[in-house]
Parts: structure tokens; sequence; C-alpha cells
């Protein structure tokens, strides 16, 4: 239904259309396909999400169209945190393009330059201007779908705090901001284009999108927190000459204007600005990106394109971390040869990155969130974990413990992956005990997610307290293993890669996400209590690192009988 | 001479639909058997089963002396499996996607090394050995997949479609290499639906429809039996259920 609104508003103009050429009942048609397909499609927020649906989506356009609104929802904050409305207006602005850059920059790939369009519209009898006309309209009814939930709270907002003509303003300046982001978008894919691979552009899509994801995170963590900062009210966005080189200041003057009249040459060149800048940037993509633009966005998804040989010297003397790390925590044999392939698997598939990275991104937000939330600023927050502080057992505590999250998504996405069927390896070959490659990758797991956030969080610790700290170190590395060990063992045992992602086969993980969760906090509030008792608490630690070396070798034995089988 | 694959009365169903209705096969050394059928008649299900990825079916079979069910290492152990359509990790390189398969198969890793750079000097591959297999056409990648099936070694090869999506010239070193593997005394158990080449390199067909065996013999039998025709015209007399002239005629007169 807002599809087909949206459809016919863009079509309303169709006498302008067909002076240029177009074959009106045919852009009908193409768009109505485009946005039939639009709407099966999931949006850039379900490709993070861990769980992938079994239940083909089929109205993703409420969905993108709430979420929108749920992030505009978040940019209102800008307009309470500042009376001034220029300083507002900038915030929101600045807001507004990053999350709208964000968004567009996966969809574009995805959604907007659908390359089979070569296959399938361009060999028909369509002429060109209602091709070109069909894409324009399609990324038009895109966009529209994405900024108007996105820009209703805002108006809202304006329109009760300011006035009507402030809200209408405002609707200006991000109509004027979205065609300045399109631009800046498609100024950044051509750059990327040209240095890089079709495949690397694949892998930066993706760490975009994890950016986006872990971005919206932190923005809900921490934007409710500046309406009690009292400190933003103090700070207003000025009329120094340097802030033209911000887009957002040439969009916030144009509220300024409207919503605090206020006659200055800066304001009036700002907002000059505001109105070149957009029509500069169209006649710039129409003129010189475009014709390229296809052209480079073919070679994006010809992915079977023609291999160039590789730098022969891949294989270097010097062993590599993951080797040495092999070396120190698998047995030779399949167990480190499962260890390595894991650990390489884990650190290229895309799709497995996509569902863990986010995650430890919220792990980060978390651990930093301390710091912002004190407001002591990051000596106070330093000084709170010296062991001589009061204070100090809570945090430490809390840090040490709260590596343990990085694990949870890795453990349970190890078995998943969309190219299951390759896992006809495991079957074919003469395996006699699959233990060890269950173990292997296990172990690649929390090697490669763990040790490095348990090293991010106990190495300042280290330097701030030095040696007394080194029991609780040992104390925590000992009990965290030894969850996470546990965790590997619990559910249903898959081999790495080979189940399809689906909830079926997920059903168990929320439970062991609870336990782990659980675990930590027991495990957190045990070394808490015993804190001042260092030889029970390396007790601790030791048994902790044996149960985990206990755990390991009795998964190393797990028979083919215990490993679920999906079937193919 | 002991035959190297015997199956008995094998069954299979997926959720009580019989797929494969009682095949019983014999295959001595060094045959090529070529294996038939159309599409949904059973030939994934049967290659399956021999390979050990399907472990719940009725009936016996034994590969080389040992019985599958009983002895499943020592027959996979016998088998090189090149599967159809590239399922493979593609995010990996040749070489470390050989190596890995090569410490399944518990070969020692020098070994390895020095078979798989030769096999993929072999194909022309030496250049990409190191490097992702996601920008590999269809063709590199079914050759790596060749690779890996035989990499060990093994007495006996079961092909699905090993020559989809290569080109003409590794067409003919494939074809080549499955006479030579015969002619050392390995079986080969070759199943396609390119009727020429297994009329080409098989020296014993077989034709099953409907999880069943319908025609076994060699192609000068099966000519013997069905008329002096060529395979595709044989394949289809047994398998088909109506006209084809028929469809090709009703699919013209669609226009009509």
């Amino acid at each position: 239904m807002i599809n087909r609104g949206l459809l016919n508003a863009v079509l309303w103009p169709a006498a302008l259309y067909k002076r240029a050429g177009a074959d009106t009942s045919l852009l009908r048609t193409i768009l109505t396909y485009k946005l039939t397909m639009d709407d099966r499609r999931p949006n850039t927020f379900h490709r993070t999400s861990q769980q992938r649906q079994e239940k083909p989506v089929s109205t993703a356009t409420i969905g993108t169209m709430l979420l929108a609104a749920a992030i505009g929802l978040l940019f209102i904050v800008s307009f309470f945190v500042s009376a001034d409305a220029l300083t507002a207006a900038v915030l929101y602005f600045s807001m507004l393009i990053v999350m709208l850059a964000l968004t567009l920059i996966t969809d574009f790939t995805n959604v907007l330059i659908d390359v089979r369009d070569n296959f399938i519209i361009l060999p028909k009898p369509v002429n060109d201007a209602t091709f070109i006309i069909s894409r324009i309209l399609h990324i038009t009814i895109h966009v529209c779908k994405i900024i108007l939930p996105m820009s209703i709270p805002g108006i809202i907002t304006v329109i009760f705090r300011y006035h009507p003509a402030a809200a209408i303003a405002l609707f200006a300046g991000i109509l004027l901001a979205t065609v300045f982001t399109i631009f800046l978008i498609n100024v950044l894919y051509l750059l990327v284009l040209r240095f890089s691979s079709p495949e690397r552009f694949k892998n930066i899509i993706a760490g975009i999108q994890i950016a986006f994801a872990v971005i919206i995170y932190a923005a809900y963590q921490l934007v409710p927190r500046l309406f009690s900062d009292t400190a933003m009210n103090n700070t207003e966005v000025g009329y120094n000459g340097l802030w033209l080189l911000a887009p957002p200041y040439w969009f916030a003057a144009i509220f300024k204007l409207a919503a605090q009249p206020l006659l200055r040459p800066i304001l009036l060149v700002a907002i000059g600005l505001a109105i070149l800048m957009p029509i500069l940037g169209i006649w710039l993509v129409s003129r010189y990106f475009a014709p390229t633009f296809n052209r480079k966005l073919g070679q994006i998804a010809g992915s079977s394109g023609e291999a160039k040989p590789a730098a022969k010297a891949a294989i270097t003397a010097r062993p590599k971390y993951s080797q040495l790390l092999s070396r120190l925590i698998t047995s030779p044999g399949l167990e480190r040869e499962s260890f390595l392939f894991n650990w390489k698997m884990m650190l290229r598939n895309r799709d497995f990155k996509l569902k863990v990275y986010p995650g430890i991104g919220y792990f980060l937000v978390l651990a930093i969130m301390p710091i912002i939330r004190s407001n002591k600023g990051i000596d106070g927050f330093l000084a709170s974990l010296q062991l001589t502080e009061s204070g100090s057992r809570f945090s430490i505590v809390v840090m040490l413990y709260m590596s343990g999250f990085v694990v949870v998504t890795s453990l349970q996405q190890l078995a998943f992956s969309d190219f299951f069927k390759a896992g006809w390896i495991f079957r074919s070959t003469p395996v006699a005990v699959p233990g060890p490659i269950q173990a292997g990758a296990a172990k690649a797991a929390i090697a490669q997610f763990f040790i490095p956030a348990f090293t991010l969080v106990s190495l300042p610790l280290l330097i701030i307290n030095g040696w007394p700290m080194l029991v609780h170190l040992l104390t925590a590395f000992g009990s965290l293993s030894l969850l996470c060990a546990a965790v590997s063992i619990a559910g249903e045992q898959y081999l790495p890669w080979s189940a399809p992602a689906n909830k079926q086969n997920q059903g168990g993980s929320v439970l062991i996400a609870l336990m782990l969760l659980f675990g930590l906090a027991i495990l957190g509030v045990i070394h808490g209590l015993l804190f001042h008792f260092p030889l029970i608490l390396t007790g601790i630690g030791v048994a902790g690192i044996a149960g985990t070396w206990l755990i390991f070798r009795s998964l190393k034995q797990y028979s083919w009988k215990r490993i679920s089988t999906y079937r193919y | 001479m002991e035959p190297m694959i015997v199956i008995k009365n094998l069954w299979k169903s997926y959720q009580h639909t019989p797929v494969l209705k009682g095949i019983d096969l014999t295959v001595m050394p060094g045959q090529v058997i070529g294996y038939i059928g159309p599409n949904g008649a059973g030939k994934s299900t049967t290659v399956k089963i021999l390979c050990g990825l399907l472990a719940d079916f009725e009936g016996e079979v034994w590969v080389a002396g040992y019985n599958l069910r009983q002895q499943p290492l020592e027959v996979k152990k016998q088998i090189g499996f090149i599967p159809e359509l590239a399922d493979l990790y593609e995010t990996l390189t040749p070489h470390e996607f050989l190596h890995f398969m090569a410490a399944l198969y518990g070969m020692p890793a020098g070994l390895a090394e020095q078979r798989m750079q030769r096999m993929l000097a072999a194909f022309g591959l030496q250049d990409h050995i190191h490097q992702r297999m996601d920008t590999f056409s269809k063709g590199m990648r079914q050759k790596v997949l060749i690779t890996s099936g035989l990499l060990h070694n093994p007495n006996i090869i079961i092909m699905d479609e090993p020559l989809s999506g290569l080109d003409a010239n590794s067409v003919i070193i494939v074809k080549e290499l499955i006479s030579k593997l015969a002619a050392e005394g390995k079986t080969i158990f070759y199943c396609s639906h390119m009727m020429d080449v297994v009329e080409k390199v098989s020296d014993r067909i077989v034709l099953i429809n409907d999880g069943q065996v319908v025609a076994d013999g060699s192609f000068e039998q099966l000519k013997a039996q069905q008329g002096n025709q060529s395979l595709e015209r044989i394949f289809a007399n047994l398998t088909a259920n109506s006209s084809l002239d028929q469809a090709a005629t009703d699919l013209m007169d669609a226009f009509k």
C-alpha cells in the first residue's frame, strides 16, 4: 500500500517522462516489480542479526520504515540539548547525514543497483530513457521510504518547540541534505572501486554494515545521557567561518533563519552552499560519474570474473601468530589442522563476520561506557581501578568478566553457514573420531575472540596495579576459560560450518547465551567475594585451567554419535 | 578376482518415500561404470551412500571387501569422491583446502604438498595455488575438487558430473585421466547426464530409473538389446513415460 502510494506519487508527472522519451506504462511495470522485490529482501538491519528467518520476508518495506522512524526518534535529542537553534540543528543534521549515508551505502549495492538488469531488462525492447528514469525513480522511492519516516519525529518536535514555519525549513534542509548525501556516496563508491577489487569492495560494504549496527547500539547507549549532560548546554556552535567546511552547518543555517531569525553574512553564505552544493552534486553525478558508475558496479556482482594470478610468495618462513598459538594449545594432527582451518574461515567469511563482529562492537561500547558514565573523566576512571582504591573491587571484576561476552556469538555461529553443503568433506573422509575437529574449532573460536578481549582489559589493569594484579588475572583467565569450554560443549554439536543458519537449528542458542551470562555473573560474584584471599583465588585459577583441559580432553574423544547432522 | 563394489538389495527412503528400490550391483576392479538415469532416479542418493554421507539405508554394501555399515572408515579410505557442483570453502586457497582435506585423510603433509603441487600444475593452476577460490571460475573450482578426490591415491573414484564447467581442453584431460586410472586398475564410478561422454568413457553402463536398475551392460550389449541406437535414444526409450517428440510438438503447438 505504501509502495503503491509512493509509486503513484513519483509517476504523477507522467507527461514529463513521456516528453523525455519514456514509455510510462512500461515504467510503471518495471517499478512495480522492483518494489515487490524490495519487499522480499531483508534490510540492512536484518543482515547483521544473528538469526536468518526461515519465513521469507514479504513486508520489508514496513520494517525499513519503522527502523528509520526509530532512528529518527533518536535525532530529536538534539533539539533538547541546546536552546540555540543553530547548535541543535547542526547536531541534528550531523546525525542524519551519518545515518543516511550508512544506510544507503549498503542499500546501493543490495537494492538499488541491480546488475541483473543488464541481462533481464536491457535485452528486451525497452528504450534507454525508460530504463534510466526507472532507475532514478526507484532510487527516489527507496530514499523516500527512509527519509520520510526518519524526519517525522524531528518535524513534530520542531512544530511544538518552535513553530510550523521552522518545521518546513527543517524539512527543506533534510531534502537538500539527502541529495547531498547521495552525491557523497556516489563519490565514495567511485573512489573505492577505483582503488580496490570487487571482492574487497564487498568486504568494505560488510565492514560498513557492522559499523552501522555498532553505531546504532552505541547511540542508544549514549544519547539518553546527553540529556542529563549539562556540559552540552553551555556549548554553542558559533559563527566562525571555519564552520562553512562542515556540511551539516549549511543545512542547519536554513533552520536557524526560520526558527530564530538572525541576519548574519555567514548564515547567508551557508544557505547558499546548502542549495548550491546538492545541485552541483546532481550535475557532477549525471555528467561525469553516472556513465562509469554502472560499468564499475557490474564488476561487483560478477564474482566469477577472470582470476588473476596471485603473488606466489604466500608461504613465509616465519610462522604466523595463528600457527604459534596452535602449537601452544592444540595437539598435532587433526586437531591442529582443524584449529588453523577454522581460524582462517572465521577471519575470511563475510557472513560470519556480519553476525559476530557487531557483538564484539557492543562489547567495546559496553567497555567504554563506564568511562563516559563516570563524570570523573579518564583519569578518575583509571584511579578507580587501583587495587588500593576502596571501590575498585567492583570495577575490576566487572571489567575482567565482561571480556567473556565476546565468545558467545563466535562459538555459536561457528557451526552455521550458507555453504553448509561444503561439509561433505568431513563425512566422505575416513575420520574415525570427530572430536579433534570439534576441539580444534572451539579452541580457534575461543582463542581468536577471547584472548584479544582478555588482553585488552588485563593490560591496563596490569599497568596500573603491577604484580599484585596477576593473581586476579590468573583467576579470571582460569574461570573464564572453563566457562568458554563449557559453552563449547553445551547444546547440540554440529561440525564447523556444516549446518544451515535458521531458527530451528539455533533453538538452544538463547538458552546457552543466558547460561553464559549467568555463569559470568556467578564467577564474577565469587571472585568479588574472595577478592582479598589471593591463595584461594590462585587455587580457583589453576582449577579453572585444569578443568578447561579436562573438558577439551573429553571433547576430543567425542564420537560420531554425539554429532548432530544436518541432512543434505 | 574380488569385486570392488558389491551392492545388494539397496533401499533408501526420504520421509517414507522410497528413492532406491532394491539396487543390486557388482563392480570389478578396473571397470569404468557409467551410472546414468533421469533427474530424481536415485543416482546422487546411491553415490552419497557409497561415500558414507548417508548412513541410514537398508540392504548391504561392500567396498573392497569391507562392509560399509561395519567398517565405514576403511571404505572411506578406499574412495575418492568428486562431488557435483563445487561445494567447497571458497574463502580458502587451493593450497589450504587441499592440505585440510589431506589432514582429514590422515595423509602426511609433505606427501600432500608434493602431490598437490604436481596435480595443480598439470591442470595449469600452479599460479593460483595461493589465491582464494572465491575469485575462481567454475572450471577452476572443479579442477581443485578433482585434485581433492585423487590426492590420497584412492582405489575407487566416484565422480558426480566431474566435467561441469570445464573447458574443452580440460574435458580432454579428464577423459584421458579416466582411462589411465582404469588402466592402473582403479575402479571408476561415473555419474553424468552427458550421454555422449558416458558412451565414450565407460566400459559398462548402468541405467537406473525410479530407484531400480533398468539396464546394465556394455554399450555394445545395450545396443544389441535395444536396437542399434545412440545411448541418448536408448536412455529415452527406457526412461521417458511419453514420447519426447510429442513434447516438442506440443511446445510448438503453443504458438498456434
